[in-house]
């Protein structure tokens, strides 16, 4: 776990969202880091730390494999898309829909695929080695739940996989330089960086190796340049060029290049804000939707530490950590729960599981500080949803059997039992209720008699048996001093 | 001495002798056991209690008085030890059975010549949390127990159950199914769906869907279970018992150290002498009364012979 807390820590978004939050704990400044890092040796993050970049080029290797006919050669870049889908994103989020902001962010589009795609695939492939081990009586390791995924995330999912690793087949790293935010933000530092990565004119002999193996398409042999914004600072072309003609130095001073056309840059401007009008006209009906979502039939659950509605839809990144992680996995990603502002924020779903009280794993790993931190004790009276039960629906109300399931299981007691001839009736109190989900879980009436009401602000519940109601039974005998037969 | 007395007496040794070397050709070839009365003959008590002793030397006290483990383990046999390991707590918690107890259990078995030792159990908590945190995992791989899981449908077949009113069929796991020998090790707990749990509160935790019995009939489907397998032996924690708010998460004040064991092959006796214990009359226990009606065991204790050990 050590090593991936560290990896962690560089995530830009992840990091960034921290620091402006002001989320407590160590000050998150691994975003800093990594934009000094750029702005001293270009977009080493791209192609060292980046996960989803470390993908591509595994889809990009595998490509080259099979593909040895295609010859990748200079791409010209696209700074118009890239300018636009930059500026929607950033105006989108400042006005509190981090919908797109968390589809491109790398760390989360990755966190994602790993979480929602390959995990299952993992454990799919740990439940075929399991039953052979067992056959030699080998139970060190046992069989693992892949957790339910519904159909509409695991589409989303493939297709956003599937389109990137189109771009990758067809143009290398061209996500990174298009629509990936970072990408972009380091994009800006990394064109002026300290030490770069040019040719040397005397040495070059345009053989073309290096344009050819440039998975960012950013080396252009014609014009002996490469292209130190969109460079990814993978240093292949340095590690293939014959004649040590392409160096890795500080950068020599050069004419700034002209930005172009005027009728481009009046094209730009108008563009600019033409996106900048549909997002401030997009804010009333975003609002309807967050007020259709708080007073509709029900309030999503979301995982402890998220504090109240609009802090964490407003800082959740949906990367899925800790979705994968949860060890019940009762944390789900949400399709229309938060409106589509919060597609795949992730939400609890007690239909077969429930949130372990001694638990508090999702609070101690989200990145970004949508779920603060908290410590076990406090996780324990931390009320993200209440309890709520119709008679009517209860087998024990309706038939006049046993049932208990609900009261059996129940971590604060906030469902007890209450006698009354010889049945035991469930009753609730919901001030001690924290939302854990268990009673949800295992009630096994159809539709089910006790559900979880989730909680916009989560407040502290009142202790444990706080108010209980009165002892059923006084111990007449609390030692045996005899038989009673 | 008169002629018949002395035939008598020649009579006497022939037979003697005769009977002698008929014995020990017996016993050279495999057993004299034909020789020895009936077990019931020399009257083994049906139920043993002990009371005021650390649980796993009542559980000696007590196996001794039934007869040793040697009477319900033979050589070569395996044996599934199924104690309650439901709930991710500690033995301080009176939530699961004691850990020692299962350790000498299982001891004993292999004492008596047992194969192959098993534990498991249908956990409610997640089943990794239950094994470990009850402890009762390290203790019995201690005593040479393989401890298996039983967390996956994978290990459990369906099975029909003749006579049962509402439990007609079932999954049941392969390690009652398949060993020799089913030792039902329970701990007694105020339960607020089921009154009481103890010895067959406990089989829900060789089913798959535990869930069909709260919802078409708790007390019903727990005495139709016993019309399937009952246990070999049943062995009754009730050292540490949760009065109220069971039967798990109860109150510190909610536990009672009633510091006593119970043994039985009859499982709706030891329930019976378990819900005395606890305070409770046994025929207000549904699932006690309707496994009488079952015919499954007896629930008037006065009719058994029991045995009272104090220590």
């Amino acid at each position: 776990m050590k090593l991936a807390d560290l990896l962690l820590s560089f995530q830009f978004t992840p990091s960034f969202l921290k620091f402006i939050t002001l989320s407590p704990g160590v000050l998150a400044i691994g975003f800093l880091i990594v934009v000094i890092l750029t702005a001293l040796f270009g977009r080493i993050y791209c192609a060292a730390l980046c996960p989803l970049g470390i993908l591509q080029d595994i889809i990009f290797r595998l490509s080259r494999k099979l593909r040895k006919k295609q010859r990748p050669q200079y791409q010209k870049p696209y700074p118009k898309i890239q300018f636009a889908v930059f500026a929607v994103t950033l105006i989108s989020a400042v006005l509190g829909s981090f919908a797109l902001l968390n589809t491109l962010d790398p760390y989360s589009f990755f966190g994602r695929i790993a979480s929602n795609l390959f995990e299952p695939v993992l454990i799919f492939a740990n439940n075929l080695v399991i039953p052979l081990l067992e056959k030699f009586e080998i139970y060190a390791h046992s069989t693992l739940t892949i957790h339910h995924i519904s159909a509409s995330v695991l589409i989303f999912n493939l297709l956003a996989l599937f389109i990137l690793a189109a771009m990758v087949v067809l143009r290398g790293r061209l996500y990174c330089n298009t629509l990936c935010p970072v990408g972009t933000i380091l994009s800006v530092f990394a064109k002026h960086s300290l030490i770069k990565i040019q040719i040397d004119n005397p040495k070059c002999t345009s053989c073309k190796k290096c344009e050819r193996i440039c998975r960012a398409g950013c080396i252009d042999i014609a014009e002996r340049k490469v292209d130190s914004g969109r460079c990814v600072a993978c240093f292949d072309c340095i590690d293939i060029c014959p004649t040590k003609a392409v160096e890795y130095k500080f950068s020599s001073a050069g004419p700034a290049a002209q930005s172009g056309d005027p009728r481009r840059r009046r094209f730009l401007r108008y563009a600019l804000y033409g996106t900048g009008v549909l997002t401030l006209a997009s804010i009333p009906l975003r609002k309807k939707t967050r007020r259709k979502l708080l007073t509709g039939r029900s309030q999503p659950v979301m995982p402890p530490g998220a504090t109240d509605i609009d802090h964490f839809t407003a800082t959740c990144t949906a990367c899925h950590l800790c979705v994968s992680n949860c060890p019940t996995n009762v944390i789900r990603p949400a399709i229309a729960e938060y409106g589509l502002a919060g597609l795949l924020q992730p939400t609890l779903n007690f239909d077969n599981s429930y949130c372990d009280y001694d638990c508090n794993i999702c609070t101690q790993l989200c990145p970004t500080g949508a779920l603060q931190p908290l410590m076990l004790e406090a996780k324990q009276l931390t009320q993200i949803g209440t309890c709520k039960l119709v008679p009517k629906k209860c087998i024990v109300y309706r038939t006049c059997e046993d049932c208990g399931a609900c009261i059996e299981v129940c971590p604060t007691h906030a469902v007890y039992a209450i006698e009354r001839n010889g049945i035991y009736f469930p009753k609730t109190n919901p001030d001690i209720c924290i939302g854990c989900g268990f009673c949800e879980k295992v009630c096994p009436a159809r539709p089910r008699a006790i559900t979880v009401e989730g909680s916009a602000i989560q407040i502290a519940a009142q202790a444990p048996y706080s108010n209980q109601a009165p002892v059923r039974k006084q111990d007449a005998q609390p030692t045996l001093e005899e038989f009673p037969f | 001495m008169s002629t018949n007395e002395k035939l008598n007496r020649r009579e006497f040794f022939k037979k003697s002798l005769g009977a002698g070397a008929a014995f020990l050709g017996a016993s050279m070839l495999g057993g004299t056991r034909f020789a020895w009365a009936d077990d019931t003959a020399i009257a083994f008590p049906d139920l043993v209690a002990v009371r005021n002793g650390l649980p796993e030397l009542m559980f000696e006290k007590a196996i001794a008085a039934m007869g040793g483990m040697e009477r319900y383990v033979k050589k070569g046999q395996t044996v599934v030890v199924k104690p309650n390991i439901g709930w991710a707590r500690g033995p301080e918690t009176g939530a699961n059975t004691n850990p020692a107890l299962v350790k000498r259990i299982v001891e004993y078995c292999y004492k008596a010549g047992a194969e192959k030792v098993y534990v498991f159990d249908n956990t409610c908590n997640d089943w990794r949390k239950c094994y470990d945190l009850s402890q009762i995992e390290k203790y019995a791989k201690e005593a040479g127990a393989t401890v298996a899981p039983g967390h996956d449908e994978r290990y459990y077949q369906e099975v029909e159950i003749e006579g049962a009113k509402v439990l007609k069929k079932t999954k049941v796991h392969e390690l009652i199914l398949e060993s020799d020998v089913f030792i039902n090790v329970p701990i007694l707990k105020d339960h607020g769906g089921a009154g009481i749990t103890v010895a067959m509160k406990n089989l829900m935790g060789v089913v798959w869907d535990r869930g069909f019995y709260h919802g078409r009939g708790l007390q019903e489907c727990i005495s139709d279970f016993c019309l399937y397998r009952k246990p070999d032996l049943n062995i009754v924690d009730a050292y540490l018992v949760t009065m109220d708010n069971g039967p798990q998460r109860a109150r510190p004040e909610d536990l009672s150290l009633k510091k006593s064991l119970l043994i039985s092959e009859d499982i709706v006796a030891v329930d019976a002498a378990a819900a005395k214990i606890f305070g409770v009359e046994p025929e207000k226990i549904d699932h006690i009364k309707l496994a009488y009606e079952k015919k499954i065991g007896n629930i008037d204790l006065s009719e058994l012979n029991i045995k009272r050990i104090s220590l």
